[in-house]
């Protein structure tokens, strides 16, 4: 009995102890397979964290290829620094040592008075995590790290109550250079995607590539950041850098001359625009007053100063004025030449004595008139002494013969009048270019029977200074119809180093594609007759680009006001190319809203010809000396007998008494 | 004798051993010491790369085409010319074997 009984009693004790074993190999079972993902997870959590590893955005690059002989080496317009912003543990700071840890900080980062009462506020915030200051250099940190290291052991706090997080912080090492186009970030970024936010121009178009994505590095909880501490999970993708067609030099002189311009011509603001008619590679793009990138706040909360962030040769749309009556001429020698092939007679000979005493045209109460009157002109003199009533005689004839829709088509097919250039640049206008049969909001109908007369010269269209640069690189480069474009290359470099092109404008296959929409013969005479433009008894002598030849239209626009004409607010234009045979670049400068004033012995101030085209010939001058284009005119001479001609027969038809 | 020479060939092959285990526990902490010295030279490395791109920020400061023109227009500089293209002669690099 007693050893059945002791037998029981074993067995029972194996029996709890087995069972006790199982509920052990069970809860085993349970915490290392079944829920073993989530107490790894928990135990990685307890000693490892992750922090975000910045990536660097994408960075603009200038254009050294212009200029034979460069230097290779890349130049940066903007460059991403390594910062760090000051954060602040409040609640980890006691009461009474706040003053004397502000003060300390204020004097290492040296704020001025005024900033020092919102930097104290933060500290009596109900917060564990506050910024103080943003876009501390290295030394700074340092400052603030070594004094805090001391003055947190002897008062006992704990050392993360300040904290520093680095960042990469948009800086410009040319300074304002190009600020319009290229604009910048804002400070803070967004907080759930932590990318910048753009705030206007190039990096707010091409944002998409110049963007990264952020990486994730491990990181163990150990006070030594003993062996192996760090592993990167995901490695941060930097940025796409985008190289520019924009010449730093040539940049630096069109803004130094278009700043000077400005002054002497008390005007509200100015812009000038450098092309390569051949390629559409915009050189150089200046406009004053200037915007500083890097003090972007300060335009931004000021109203008055807020209009010189936007890139007004592209996003303001005026009245062309003159620099249209090449474009119309171009126009009538191109419906002469379709109207030989049906076997109709010519619309004009370029050589005609064209009378243009009057002005009257149909539709219109106010005859056309011009700034002197002319009774007989050829279309040599009639650009030479922009006369208005001879390109609207063209285009009378134009629309008799050819119709309202061939006109029309002309002007927005060939030269692209009311299409965008596609720049990469955001809101752009696409001007406006009157369409036959649509009405205005107002009601009124866009094209109207004088519509056309105006258009020849300038009026009832409107369009940018880039689209003008468009039209007039037909007549620079033999016919054809460009891009323009200010990107060369966008790059992105892998993490490995290697470079992956997105997108490549310097390829041969893009000029090639570029379509031929005007005759070589119909360019090289409208280029003709504007030859006399800068010489003797032209409207722009002060134009003439010494040691060089050159040709070129000036435009004195009357700006609307109130849906008016303006009697003294104008925008003048002076457009033209340099050298004419193979030009280095096409040229546009503009000045909005020039003093309203006679200049003694030189002229009107708002004229185009009075105080714009002497900055086209030194812009043109400084920039064909920097690239170092050899002299095609080295004695000033060429064209000066032809002008002396062109000016006798001029006389003759218009001396008084005989025609 | 036999004795002594099995001590001597075990005491060869144990100073051996020990040798081989002596240079094994070096050579691992040698390997030891230089894995703990790549974070900081790691950091170190990282922090000479940013100070290089502070440099060259600076450098490209210096040489903002706008500063360099402003020095052109002084009168130490006014003998300084810009060279025709035609003057300028690019040299190919070639190799003499």
């Amino acid at each position: 009995m007693t050893t059945n009984f002791d037998r029981k009693r074993v067995l029972t004790i194996a029996l709890i102890l087995f069972g006790l074993f199982t509920l052990l190999i069970a809860q085993f079972y349970k915490i290392q397979v079944i829920e073993g993902d989530k107490w790894l997870k928990q135990a990685d959590r307890q000693h490892f964290f992750i922090v975000k590893e910045p990536f660097k955005r994408g960075t603009f690059f200038a254009n050294n290829t212009v200029k034979k002989g460069h230097p290779e080496a890349l130049q940066p317009f903007v460059v991403d620094l390594p910062k760090f912003h000051l954060y602040l543990d409040p609640e980890a700071i006691p009461p009474e040592l706040r003053d004397a840890v502000a003060n300390r900080l204020t004097t290492i980062i040296g704020l001025t008075s005024g900033e020092r009462g919102t930097f104290r506020k933060q500290f009596d915030y109900k917060s564990r995590s506050r910024k103080l200051a943003m876009w501390l250099d290295r030394s700074t940190r340092n400052d603030i790290q070594s004094w805090w290291q001391t003055y947190a052991r002897q008062n006992k706090l704990p050392p993360n109550a300040l904290f520093f997080v680095g960042d990469y912080q948009r800086s410009y090492p040319y300074g304002k250079l190009l600020g319009q186009v290229l604009h910048t970030i804002q400070g803070n970024k967004d907080e759930i995607t932590q990318q910048a936010m753009p705030t206007g121009g190039m990096e707010l178009y091409l944002n998409s590539y110049l963007k990264g994505k952020l990486g994730k590095r491990r990181l163990m909880r150990s006070p030594r950041h003993a062996l192996e501490t760090e592993e990167s999970l995901i490695l941060p993708q930097h940025g796409a850098d985008v190289y520019l067609t924009i010449h730093p030099s040539l940049q630096a002189i069109a803004e130094e001359e278009i700043e000077k311009g400005v002054k002497n011509a008390k005007a509200r603001a100015g812009w000038a625009v450098m092309m390569d008619p051949r390629t559409g590679e915009i050189l150089a793009l200046a406009q004053y007053p200037f915007f500083n990138p890097s003090e972007y706040p300060r335009y931004f909360n000021d109203p008055l100063l807020i209009e010189h962030t936007r890139v007004k040769a592209i996003q303001d749309a005026n009245e062309p004025g003159s620099i249209m009556k090449p474009i119309t001429a171009a126009i009538a020698l191109k419906a002469n030449r379709e109207l030989k092939a049906r076997g109709e007679k010519e619309l004009f000979s370029p050589d005609e004595k064209m009378s243009t005493a009057s002005g009257r045209f149909p539709g219109r109460r106010k005859p056309i008139s011009d700034t002197h009157l002319h009774k007989y002109l050829n279309m040599d003199m009639a650009i030479q002494h922009s006369s208005n009533i001879y390109v609207a005689r063209l285009v009378e004839r134009i629309i008799a013969r050819m119709g309202n829709e061939w006109y029309r088509n002309q002007l927005s097919e060939v030269f692209g009048f009311g299409k965008k250039t596609n720049i990469e640049l955001p809101a752009e206008s696409s001007g406006l270019l009157p369409t036959p049969g649509k009405k205005h909001p107002n009601g009124t109908l866009e094209w109207s029977v004088p519509t056309p007369f105006s258009m020849a010269f300038g009026h009832n269209i409107l369009v940018t200074s880039l689209q003008q640069m468009r039209a007039w690189a037909v007549l620079a480069n033999g016919g054809y119809y460009v891009r323009p474009t200010l990107v060369r290359k966008i790059v992105k470099t892998d993490n490995a180093g290697v470079e992956h092109v997105i997108l490549d404008n310097t390829r041969p296959e893009r000029q090639q594609n570029f379509p031929r929409v005007m005759d070589e013969e119909i360019v090289k005479r409208v280029v003709q007759s504007m030859r006399y433009v800068t010489k003797k008894g032209g409207t722009a002598r002060r134009a003439d680009v010494p040691y060089y030849t050159e040709v070129g239209k000036t435009a004195t626009a009357n700006k609307i006001k109130g849906g008016a004409y303006s009697e003294k607010l104008y925008c003048s234009t002076f457009m033209g190319f340099t050298p004419v045979e193979n030009p280095a670049f096409l040229l546009l400068v503009t000045l909005d809203e020039p003093e309203y004033a006679y200049i003694p012995g030189v002229g009107f101030n708002h004229h185009g010809g009075t105080t714009v085209a002497p900055l086209f010939r030194e812009m043109a001058k400084r920039s064909l000396e920097y690239l170092g284009i050899p002299q095609d005119d080295p004695d000033n001479t060429i064209w000066v007998q032809d002008a002396i001609r062109l000016q006798e027969i001029y006389e003759k038809w218009n001396m008084s008494g005989k025609q | 004798m036999i004795n002594m020479s099995l001590f001597v060939r075990i005491f060869i092959c144990f100073v051996i051993a020990g040798a081989a285990l002596y240079k094994h526990i070096d050579n691992s902490n040698a390997l030891t010491g230089l894995r703990l010295a790549i974070p900081a030279l790691q950091k170190e490395v990282n922090q000479i790369k940013e100070d290089n791109i502070v440099l060259q920020y600076e450098i490209d400061q210096f040489e903002n085409p706008a500063h360099l023109i402003e020095l052109s227009h002084k009168p130490e500089f006014a003998h300084l010319k810009y060279p025709s293209s035609n003057a300028i002669i690019i040299l190919t690099e070639t190799y003499d074997h």
